[in-house]
């Protein structure tokens, strides 16, 4: 009797190890090319919403409320680098996938010397809200933006800072007369009284102390809101890419002075605004003197015969 | 079997490489078309900037020129503001048109029609923002206006 085996020829191994190699290369070009994708789209999104911002920021007068729609839920991450002349700005982005990992790897960050956004370290969301805010010291520096998507209910606020709300009539944040009246998953804020996740110090937007936890930050004009939503460590590194920008636009104020003192106008500011400039890089001036020193150098301007600002 | 098996491989390569192609010149279409977005936010992003901005009063597309002559001895630091990719930057009078353009320098200002605060003479493509360009002049020093352009230059390579 003859018995009959599976005959295992050379074509079947042929066959089985160069079939193995193409489903491995196929599966494995795929997964690279949708997590290229993924990168190159989350690079396209967050240039988009760098743009995106830039109308809301460029055109502000005073402050301004715009809310953000993303194409799904996204992820966004904010860095902050205060080395160099003007420091920088970072903000990366991933959009939660279908496919494969969840959160993709961010893409390339939209990277910025001119922007100040503030905003949690990172934060996801399907909306987000942006205020844009006017920074003055006492010339005009840029824009705060601030970026958040958590809702903020505001417990009874002095009187200056619920106008301030209301007129603002951004999405997100609303006043209630008691703690009680607060949603749950809302982020509580309180008026020189303890009891909410976070603390204010002030009368009004114009000045004051923002405490969370441990830290405080303390605000001036325009920074109210960047105080309230940002990461404390965030917020020190974007007020010192403030200060220095401030400090560049000093010197060239403190330049413009001389300019304009040799074509027979003397305004006689430029030392004050040398001094002021060494003082907004010294990290131990307090932004409270700063923002004193930026009034009297106000004062000293509007009674000017040519402004300088 | 063998040889249909080495015809399929090579027919997947062939549209792999295909494929990657087509996406990587996508690629740098969407690269240049991000420059020159950003580019032309930068432009319109200058004008109502600090260093540029009249802020005497309000006057949203106003450009102090005295300002920005002061500017154009710091250029290198704001170089790094305005980013490494800015071949070209130039402010330049429009209306009222002048027969030769004049370079401004200590010894022409105001007597000129031309700014550049950048120009590394390199390839590149323009984007320009047509704004009002203002100074101190006469005596007393009053603001005069004329009609003007930021011409911003970017690489495309």
């Amino acid at each position: 009797m003859q018995k009959k085996g599976f005959e295992f020829s050379f074509t079947w191994m042929f066959v089985l190890i160069v079939g193995a190699a193409i489903l491995f290369l196929a599966v494995f070009m795929a997964s690279r090319l949708i997590t290229r994708e993924g990168t190159t789209y989350n690079t396209e999104v967050a240039a988009e919403l760098g743009a995106a911002l830039t109308p809301i920021e460029t055109s502000v007068e005073d402050e301004k409320y715009a809310p953000i729609q993303f194409p799904s839920e996204t992820r966004v991450i904010n860095e902050c680098d205060a080395e160099g002349t003007f420091g920088e700005q970072a903000l990366a982005v991933t959009v939660r996938s279908g496919v494969g990992k969840e959160w993709a790897k961010t893409g390339i960050p939209y990277r910025s010397s001119y922007s100040f956004i503030f905003s949690p370290d990172s934060f996801q969301a399907r909306q987000a809200h942006v205020i844009a805010s006017s920074v003055s010291l006492p010339f005009r520096v840029g824009n705060a933006v601030v970026l958040y998507a958590d809702r903020y209910c505001f417990v009874n606020p002095p009187e200056d800072i619920e106008d301030a709300l209301v007129q603002l009539g951004a999405e997100g944040m609303t006043v209630v007369p008691s703690r009680g009246a607060c949603a749950e998953e809302s982020i509580s804020v309180c008026f020189s009284t303890n009891g909410c996740d976070i603390r204010v110090d002030a009368d009004s937007v114009h000045r004051g102390v923002v405490h969370k936890g441990t830290d405080s930050l303390p605000f001036v004009d325009g920074l109210f809101y960047a105080a309230l939503v940002a990461e404390p460590e965030l917020y020190e590194c974007q007020l010192m890419r403030i200060r220095k920008r401030t400090s560049e636009v000093a010197r060239l104020y403190a330049e413009k002075s001389a300019f304009l003192d040799a074509r027979g106008c003397s305004s006689h500011m430029a030392s004050d605004l040398i001094t002021y400039r060494a003082n907004l890089l010294n990290e131990h001036s307090s932004l409270d003197a700063l923002s004193a020193e930026a009034e009297v150098l106000q004062r000293i301007n509007d009674r000017l015969a040519c402004a300088l600002f | 079997m063998a040889f249909v098996l080495l015809a399929f491989i090579l027919l997947f390569g062939l549209v792999l490489m295909f494929y990657v192609s087509i996406r990587l010149s996508g690629l740098k279409g969407d690269v240049n078309t991000i420059r020159h977005e950003q580019a032309q936010e930068l432009v319109r992003r200058l004008a109502s900037s600090p260093e540029f901005s009249w802020t005497v009063e309000d006057c949203s597309s106003c450009i102090d020129m005295d300002k920005v002559f002061v500017l154009k001895n710091e250029s290198e630091i704001y170089r790094s503001l305005w980013g490494t990719h800015i071949q070209l930057l130039r402010v330049q009078t429009v209306y009222p048109a002048s027969l030769e353009e004049v370079e401004c320098t200590p010894a022409t200002y105001p007597e000129c029609t031309k700014i550049t605060l950048v120009d590394t003479e390199e390839e590149y493509t323009t984007n320009d923002a047509f704004v009002a360009l203002c100074r101190l002049e006469e005596q007393p020093l009053a603001k005069q206006c004329t009609l003007g352009k930021i011409i911003m230059g970017v690489n495309t390579a």
